[in-house]
């Protein structure tokens, strides 16, 4: 991928965990929308149907506003700006966070983002070994024991 | 007979207390009196979903704890913020109370020091049902096990248990699943929040189930619009067609049937 490669992420909140990504490269004009046409598809409504466009002008990448709710910056609204990595902008004073990352070749940046997978199948396993030990550590002593006494006292008392 | 519903999480940022007060407005609107009680005594949060700042309480259940007050005097009746004026004018209508936490330092650190009586708590439970009139008591707690939450927990009539789509919550709510199972809770209802967008939501649903032997009742999506209320509000009446208010609904269904989990 071309040094001037990006990826933009969808974040949860400001400054938040990106919950979608893209990428694109620097020959590729991107439009962000809610419109289906869009290369970034964003399902929101305080999203314009083409929002947002960013471009590779004069080796830099730029954003410019197509919408009428603008793009906010560092708490301002803009209708162009231009992106360096990391820059946060939000669609319009309502909408979502998004978030640029510069994408160097063999990137440590890549290490950095490693907690953003954007996982189609979920993988969750139960180690039962695990799960017995800690439910025994816990259940064991007498804490436990007179714990549910008491819960079972109070699960009486309350009955009417 | 009223029925009592701990809401709980392994890890803290669930969604414990969005989901409380939301399932609390389904519940009412549904006609029944709801009573919502926040036990996260360390960390209280849930009034700001329902729109309250501290300084509009007087009372707060740490008052009852410290044996200040009777329970009732703790609860605030927070029906027309949650679902409007016409219920709360209906002598006979719907009512959600709201029984809020101190969020005074000094309070907390009283309660971390010399941690409460519980069987106190669970006296103030029963209180605020018989006073109230309450068709259900919802319990927000607090993460994690501690012998206090899983007190309420053994208590409770029903059991949500929430989790995010993460290993590392998914092994950790499995512990928190075996000792309510061993405290005896029957109707255990899971709940799964903060699902990406793009994960495969019934094999996620079939893996929970698999490995937890008990009904996933919710499938909550990771959503921009509950992101960005940060607990501002009430999502479901800011949403009311949403995903995420459907599949809360889906969990009040389960709360009402008698016979989800019973067995
Ligand atoms: N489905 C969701 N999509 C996006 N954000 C969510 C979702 N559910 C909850 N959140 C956000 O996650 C944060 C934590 O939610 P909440 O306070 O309800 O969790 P909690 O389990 O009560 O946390 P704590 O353990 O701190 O009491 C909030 O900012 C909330 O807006
Ligand atoms: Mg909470």
């Amino acid at each position: 991928m071309s040094s001037l490669a990006i990826s933009l992420e969808l974040l949860e909140a400001h400054q938040g965990h990106p919950v979608q990504s893209w990428e694109f490269a620097s020959d590729e004009t991107v439009v962000i929308g809610r419109a289906r046409e869009s290369n970034v598809v964003i399902g929101n409504p305080y999203v314009s149907r083409t929002h947002a466009c960013l471009r590779v002008n004069d080796g830099r990448w730029e954003l410019s506003s197509t919408s009428s709710h603008g793009v906010i910056v560092d708490g301002r609204r803009r209708d162009f700006v231009v992106i360096s990595d990391g820059t946060e902008f939000r669609l319009g004073g309502q909408g979502p966070w998004i978030r640029i990352r510069w994408k160097t070749s063999e990137s440590d940046e890549e290490s950095q983002t490693i907690t953003f997978d954007p996982v189609r199948t979920p993988l969750l396993v139960l180690d039962p070994d695990q799960l017995a030990d800690e439910v025994e550590e816990i259940t064991e002593g007498d804490f436990f024991e007179r714990l549910t006494e008491l819960a079972t006292r109070l699960k009486k008392s309350s009955d009417p | 007979m009223a029925q009592t519903i701990s809401i709980h999480s392994y890890r803290g940022g669930t969604g414990k207390s969005n989901t409380s007060a939301n399932l609390a407005v389904l519940l009412a609107r549904a006609g029944n009196r709801v009573g919502v009680v926040d036990t996260d005594i360390h960390s209280p949060g849930i009034h700001v979903v329902f729109g309250r700042a501290p300084s509009s309480f007087q009372r707060s259940l740490n008052d009852f704890l410290w044996g200040r007050c009777p329970v009732e005097e703790a609860a605030y009746d927070v029906t027309t913020t949650a679902i409007g004026q016409a219920a709360a004018e209906d002598d006979h209508g719907p009512r959600i109370f709201l029984i809020p936490s101190s969020i005074k330092t000094g309070e907390i650190a009283r309660i971390l020091r010399e941690g409460y009586d519980v069987a106190r708590l669970n006296d103030g439970f029963r209180e605020l049902i018989r006073v109230l009139r309450l068709d259900f008591l919802l319990i927000d707690t607090h993460p994690g096990v501690n012998e206090e939450t899983l007190l309420s927990i053994a208590i409770s009539d029903a059991f949500v248990l929430i989790l995010r789509p993460d290993q590392q919550d998914f092994q950790g709510t499995a512990v928190t699943l075996e000792l309510a199972r061993k405290l005896d809770v029957r109707k255990i209802l899971i709940v799964i929040n903060k699902i990406p967008p793009a994960m495969d939501r019934e094999l996620l649903r079939q893996q929970v189930e698999d490995a937890y032997r008990a009904p996933v009742v919710g499938m909550l999506p990771l959503s921009h619009e509950m992101a960005e209320l940060a607990s501002g509000g009430l999502f479901v009446n800011r949403f009311p067609q949403h995903p995420l208010t459907r599949e809360l609904s889906n969990v009040v269904a389960a709360i009402q049937d008698g016979s989800v989990g019973s067995t």
